[in-house]
């Protein structure tokens, strides 16, 4: 199955670009996912993943509008994932 | 280790006008002749005429920080007439802050920021009152002045001031617009304790990859600040849809705008108490 990533931010120059298409197994999970992109390019490990390779708590995950906090969620065929980080000001 | 499970809040304007409720019930005066000059073009807004005037007048916002995204929002909010704001920062501003803190003179490099944020905003809208504060928000202050506020506005640079406002907005129960920029992109959205998740159910402590400096333009500042402002306004105006419990991210590069539904973290200490709706 393919799913569309869009990446936001710091992920999005780490990432080294804003938009990917990513193939993985049916009934892949966020976790999957995450594992795949970080991966594909070492700058974003540290962003999307903590020592332990779990998602970083403070990194917002999207799917369909709607946050997505569970790494064992079960990803669609088609879904589209906006991966950004927190931000601040100044 | 396992992620918290996770719970979708959904809250309304009407829900949210509790918490202005006893902004709206302790209005004490009308609306002046000047007053009613100075804002006729917003108050010909649907939804919003004279009782939503009467709201901002009767209102106290904190603005913390008063720099690029701050020092937007203060001046949005005092055009449209708020009664009172608390400025908050500390120092003097630096040469590297005149791309985007406008409410800064250069040749005023030795005056402190809330001070000249103060003069500037006073010569545009004299009735305003202020409340100057020349300190960051930290757990020692934010008790303080957060329970002085309607509506706090969060525009620090450091995680850790925001984080220290937030856990005051929830013990006090005050609203809280986030505001948030970096590159071309921006981030508003607005807390509701009770309603929605807090700061610190989506950044439970300071991201280590945040830096102190990062890119920015002024406009994207400014473009930032005038969200956050008109949130609050909507929020105390009691009119439209603010972003309550959502969370608009845009990227100003190509004009890309997407709204999320945040989710509580049943980890969170000021939240996870919540019964689930």
């Amino acid at each position: 199955m393919e799913v569309k990533v869009h990446y936001w931010n710091q992920l999005r120059i780490a990432a080294g670009l804003a938009d990917e298409t990513v193939r993985l197994e049916t009934a892949a999970t966020l976790r999957d996912l995450l594992h795949k992109l970080s991966s594909a390019r070492a700058e974003l490990r540290p962003l999307l993943l903590d020592p332990q390779g779990e998602p970083q708590r403070w990194i917002l995950i999207d799917r369909g509008g709607v946050m997505l906090r569970d790494p064992a969620a079960t990803l669609s065929d088609g879904d589209r994932i906006e991966l950004m980080t927190h931000m601040s000001g100044g | 280790m396992s992620m918290p499970t996770e719970r979708v809040v959904e809250a309304s304007t009407s829900e949210l006008a509790n918490h202005s409720a006893s902004t709206a019930s302790d209005l004490k005066s009308g609306l002046s002749a000047d007053e009613l000059a100075q804002h006729a073009w917003q108050l010909d807004v649907p939804g919003f005429g004279e009782a939503g005037q009467q709201r901002l007048k009767a209102a106290t916002v904190l603005v913390s920080r008063i720099g690029g995204l701050g020092g937007a929002v203060a001046w949005d909010l005092a055009s449209a007439g708020i009664g009172r704001l608390i400025l908050a920062h500390a120092g003097c501003p630096s040469e590297s802050d005149f791309n985007r803190q406008t409410l800064m003179r250069y040749d005023r490099r030795d005056v402190l920021r809330v001070e000249q944020a103060a003069e500037r905003l006073r010569e545009y809208k004299p009735s305003l009152q202020f409340e100057t504060v020349s300190e960051n928000m930290s757990p020692a202050n934010a008790d303080r002045w957060v329970s002085q506020a309607d509506v706090v506005v969060d525009c620090a640079p450091m995680f850790e001031e925001r984080l220290a406002m937030n856990d005051a907005a929830w013990k006090h129960g005050k609203p809280m617009v986030e505001c948030a920029m970096y590159e071309l992109q921006g981030a508003v959205s607005v807390l509701v304790p009770g309603q929605t998740p807090c700061l610190r159910c989506l950044v439970p402590e300071p991201p280590p990859h945040w830096k102190r400096r990062f890119p920015v333009f002024g406009a994207v500042a400014a473009a930032v600040g005038s969200l956050a402002a008109i949130e609050t306004i909507k929020l105390l105006g009691q009119f439209g849809e603010p972003l309550i419990g959502k969370r608009l991210q845009f990227d100003l590069r190509n004009q890309r705008f997407h709204t999320t539904q945040l989710v509580v973290d049943q980890a969170c200490p000021n939240c996870a108490a919540r019964p689930t709706p």
